[in-house]
């Protein structure tokens, strides 16, 4: 087990800059998500973990061992980094049964004999593929293939585990069930796990630490809650949980509250955000399940606005809806058929993030 | 009509003209399928029938009474050479398959896999003498190698004594073949290695193995199914190996079962109709066994099919402080083998005498050239192997295109049979179907009018090439789905216009490529002609050996170099101009 510190890691090919300043540290025993969508240079940061691409600028320490440091030019390669690396596509050599894909990372170590047979049936009961053994690559279902991968990178004990998307090839049903498994492996093993990802739901339910990227950055390094409760942009705000996003105006802070104009002479209140804000354009954002649907009497109240929906979807578990708040059209979440178009909807001001506006964005 | 329409009265009655006319059209489809069909079962059946039923009479087939008798085969194995033969062809083969499976599976991975320098460029160079005639790599032995070789005496001037080597003798036969038979090897390992997972490679990496393991742990068992393939292709090859021993062995009286095959249809006075083909015979069960080995052996290919999405690039492997020894050694077999041969040919196709101690200036001549072009039956060859190579060729990419949609993509009823006919002449040699073809018009009547034309060669040429044509263009015709066709068929299209309008488009890169093939493969095909050569039908390798018994060295050479010259003009055509893709 080892921790990882990644700093100022940097990879540029030719004037493309795929990754720029990603700095982070991954404690002993814990797991950690990149996340982004694709292009976002999390397995660009993946593969420098790794040693299978070398970045162009930083530093990278495993347990108090150097892997990469620019500076120094010290760059260790793929074989002596001590690694488990499970690949999206498994990459179980086809040659070999299940049982000798296990024995060939522990042959490099001269692990043989008794401990090798042992460990090799160890780890194959682990992940529940004991009766397996025999079978060649090209005999097993896409959810055994990923549990000897993942057997494979745990044979030899690496120091770390690096996740490249391991579930997106097995389908819904199955990836839910993998999914708790994961977790539950991680926890009886302990080891220091770094997973790469860009489905928010596995980012979610799977690690200690969420770190978010875009085009290349670290945008947001927190826990599954903050991430998705405390966005720092409205990237992060969509990305991880799809969220209403609208362009505003701040136009005036109070001790705990900010008035904000949403345009059509509409205005909402909100609560004060922790970061530094100033009148002006802003976004607003709000998640769909956030969005309460109350009783129409008497005169609306604070933050609730009498509208129309436009359109209902039915979506198995729940309804999402699409109605018009002046010029913008939001989407909200409800558990049963609303019983008349002309609702009166609540935005909670708890429930209501506000960024401001960027330049460019 | 009216039965008809009183049978299908309840479908008919909605669409009756539609229903009457597609009738018509299925009719018309499985008539011209049949035909196709036959065509196939024609082309499989012309060398093999005569050459059985042949092996079998006792009596030339021309007087068969319809007896059949076992007399050829215990004539044949009475022969007192025969144990001597059997022997030569066993040394042969272990020599030539060794040495073509070991500097092809080395070179393969050293141009392929690693980081060796100018690898693309040397991988090109290696690969070439594919497109080349092994007459001429026999030429070029002689000139290069031979007791009067350039090199010969280049290292006696040395060294003086004697050169330590002759390659008329069976080792050296069998070496000379083996540099013929190296790029074959090559071809099948390099797309093998190229077209690994690099992540497989990647996972043992990680997982902390070195490069040498991973070349030999990984690489080399993934390569399995390929040196399985080229192993059987070099047993195949080197069974049919025909001009080299027939160069070299001739002479010096080293018989082979080809050259054994080639002599006695040759005798002096009658030759002996039965005693060839029983040779032949036994030849053809040998290969056909091969090939039908070479199937067992792949069947369980899965283990060596990575699973998943491909992706990622190959990373190539370091070879570290051995990068320049590596090529200084890869140079050193290049410039050994097709350096040398390639020299000597070129030299010796501008001068009137090779040898290191005279300048080539002083003996420069162009006289080889314009005697090639001024003799009528030199350049007559040059233009027969011309249009054979683009005529036939056409030709064959026709059959072959419509057996491929009868095959793959029609409801034929033995569409399974024309599958498994097209791909029958593999196990044929190029001898044996020249043999058979030859029996086939002089044996049987009324296909004697079609002796000594280019026809007879385009035939045989056909019936040779028609499994390497088909092994491109039924694959592809088996990637496009089957949802255009039953889009077309849908919206009202029969057979021949799905097939025109909708298949065949889409496969024009396929056909092309097999053209190409094609049109490569008769340009320095052999073996298929030797039997059916006259004066008038000769072609390009037929004068060389014509000009090579009498000794006109020259011609020979100049004749080489414009065979070479002219294929590598094929070669650019295709690759530049039509965007084909050779290999990989």
């Amino acid at each position: 087990m080892a921790d990882v510190v990644v700093e100022a890691l940097g990879r540029r090919i030719g004037a493309l800059e795929i990754l720029q300043d990603v700095t982070f540290r991954v404690g002993e025993g814990e797991f950690v998500t990149l996340l982004g969508p694709s292009g976002c240079g999390k397995s660009t940061t993946l593969n420098a973990l790794a040693g299978l691409d070398r970045p162009t600028s930083g530093r990278i320490t495993m347990g108090g061992r150097v892997l990469y440091d620019e500076a120094a030019k010290i760059f260790v390669d793929a074989r002596f980094r001590d690694l488990g690396l499970m690949f999206q596509s498994y990459a179980l050599w086809p040659h070999m049964t299940v049982a000798q894909n296990l024995d060939f990372t522990l042959e490099i170590r001269k692990i043989r004999g008794e401990e090798a047979r042992r460990r090799i049936a160890e780890t194959l009961a682990l992940v529940d593929m004991d009766t397996y053994a025999g079978r060649y690559p090209g005999e097993l279902s896409g959810g055994q293939q990923q549990r000897v991968a993942l057997a494979r990178t745990l044979v030899y004990q690496p120091r770390v585990l690096l996740l490249d998307e391991p579930l997106s090839n097995l389908d819904a049903k199955l990836r839910d069930k993998a999914r708790e498994w994961l977790r539950d492996l991680q926890q009886r093993t302990g080891v220091t796990t770094i997973y790469v990802t860009h489905d928010q739901t596995e980012a979610l339910s799977l690690s200690d630490r969420i770190i978010v990227m875009e085009k290349g950055r670290i945008v947001q390094d927190g826990t599954p809650d903050d991430v998705y409760d405390r966005p720092v942009n409205p990237f992060v705000a969509d990305f991880v949980g799809a969220s209403n996003l609208l362009p505003a105006e701040l136009t005036s802070i109070g001790a705990s509250d900010m008035r904000i104009s949403v345009g059509a002479g509409l205005a909402i209140t909100a609560a004060r955000a922790a970061r530094r804000l100033a009148p002006g354009p802003i976004t607003l954002s709000i998640r769909p399940e956030r969005i309460e649907f109350c009783a129409a009497e008497g005169t609306a109240g604070p933050n609730e606005f009498d509208v129309d929906i436009a359109s209902s979807s039915y979506q198995g578990a729940r309804f999402v809806h699409a109605f018009k708040l002046g010029p913008h059209l939001l989407r909200a979440e409800s558990a049963s058929r609303p019983g008349a178009k002309s609702v009166r909807v609540r935005l909670p001001e708890a429930a209501l993030q506000v960024f401001q506006a960027e330049a460019g964005r | 009509m009216t039965v008809k329409d009183d049978v299908s009265s309840g479908a008919a009655a909605a669409l009756p003209r539609r229903t009457s006319r597609s009738q018509g059209d299925s009719l018309a489809e499985t008539a011209a399928q049949s035909g196709i069909g036959l065509i196939c079962l024609a082309l499989v059946a012309i060398p093999l029938v005569p050459l059985i039923l042949q092996a079998f009479s006792a009596v030339p087939l021309y007087a068969w009474d319809g007896s059949f008798t076992f007399a050829n085969f215990s004539n044949l194995f009475n022969l007192p050479e025969i144990p001597g033969l059997a022997t030569v062809t066993l040394v042969f083969c272990l020599i030539s398959i060794g040495f073509s499976l070991i500097f092809g599976t080395v070179l393969a991975l050293l141009v392929g896999r690693t980081n060796l320098p100018a690898r693309g460029f040397l991988a090109n160079i290696l690969l070439w003498p594919i497109f080349v005639s092994p007459l001429i790599i026999g030429f070029g032995a002689i000139l290069t190698y031979g007791p009067s070789g350039y090199v010969s005496a280049l290292f006696v001037n040395l060294f003086g004594g004697e050169a330590p080597w002759n390659i008329y003798t069976v080792t050296g036969l069998s070496l000379i073949s083996g540099i013929a038979m190296v790029p074959m090897t090559i071809l099948y390992c390099l797309s093998s290695a190229q077209q690994q997972d690099p992540r497989l490679e990647a996972a043992a990496r990680i997982a902390g193995a070195g490069p040498l393991r991973i070349v030999t742990r990984i690489t080399l068992p993934l390569m399995r199914p390929a040196i399985v393939y080229g192993f059987v292709m070099n047993v195949v090859a080197a069974l049919e190996m025909f001009a080299i021993p027939l160069l070299l062995g001739g002479p010096v009286g080293i018989q082979l079962i080809t050259t054994f095959i080639y002599d006695k249809g040759f005798e002096a006075g009658r030759p002996d109709y039965g005693l060839v083909s029983a040779a032949a015979l036994i030849l053809l069960v040998l290969v056909s066994l091969l090939v039908a080995l070479q199937h067992v052996l792949l069947a369980r290919a899965h283990r060596f099919i990575s699973i998943g999405p491909k992706g990622g690039r190959l990373e190539p492997l370091d070879l570290g402080r051995w990068r320049w020894p590596a090529f200084g050694v890869v140079l050193l077999y290049v410039g050994l083998t097709i350096g040398a041969l390639g020299f000597g040919l070129l030299l010796r196709s501008f001068v009137t005498v090779l040898s290191p101690f005279i300048s080539p200036f002083e003996v420069l001549t162009f006289e080889n050239y314009r005697e090639t072009f001024m003799n009528g039956t030199y350049a007559r060859s040059i233009l027969n192997t011309i249009l054979l190579a683009v005529g036939g060729g056409f030709l064959g990419t026709l059959i072959i295109g419509a057996l491929a949609f009868v095959a793959q993509r029609s409801e034929f009823r033995f569409r399974r049979l024309v599958d498994l006919l097209a791909q029958l002449p593999r196990a044929v040699p190029g001898l044996i179907v020249s043999l058979g073809v030859f029996y086939a018009i002089v044996l049987v009547p009324g296909f004697g009018f079609l002796a000594g034309t280019l026809w007879v060669l385009a035939l045989a040429y056909i019936i040779r090439h028609l499994p390497a044509g088909y092994g491109i263009v039924a694959p592809a015709m088996l990637q496009v789905t089957r949802d255009f066709d039953r889009a077309a068929r849908i919206v009202g299209a029969s057979w021949s216009q799905t097939v025109r309008r909708i298949v065949a488009p889409i496969l024009k890169p396929a056909f092309l490529s097999c053209y190409t093939l094609l049109v490569i493969l008769f340009f320095k095909e052999y073996a298929a002609a030797i039997f059916l050569y006259r004066p008038g039908n000769e072609v390009i390798s037929m004068a060389m050996l014509s000009a090579w018994v009498p000794g006109y060295t020259g011609i020979v050479a100049s004749l080489s170099v414009i065979q070479i010259a002219i294929t590598a003009l094929l070669i650019f055509i295709a690759t530049r101009l039509f965007g084909v893709k050779l290999h990989g």
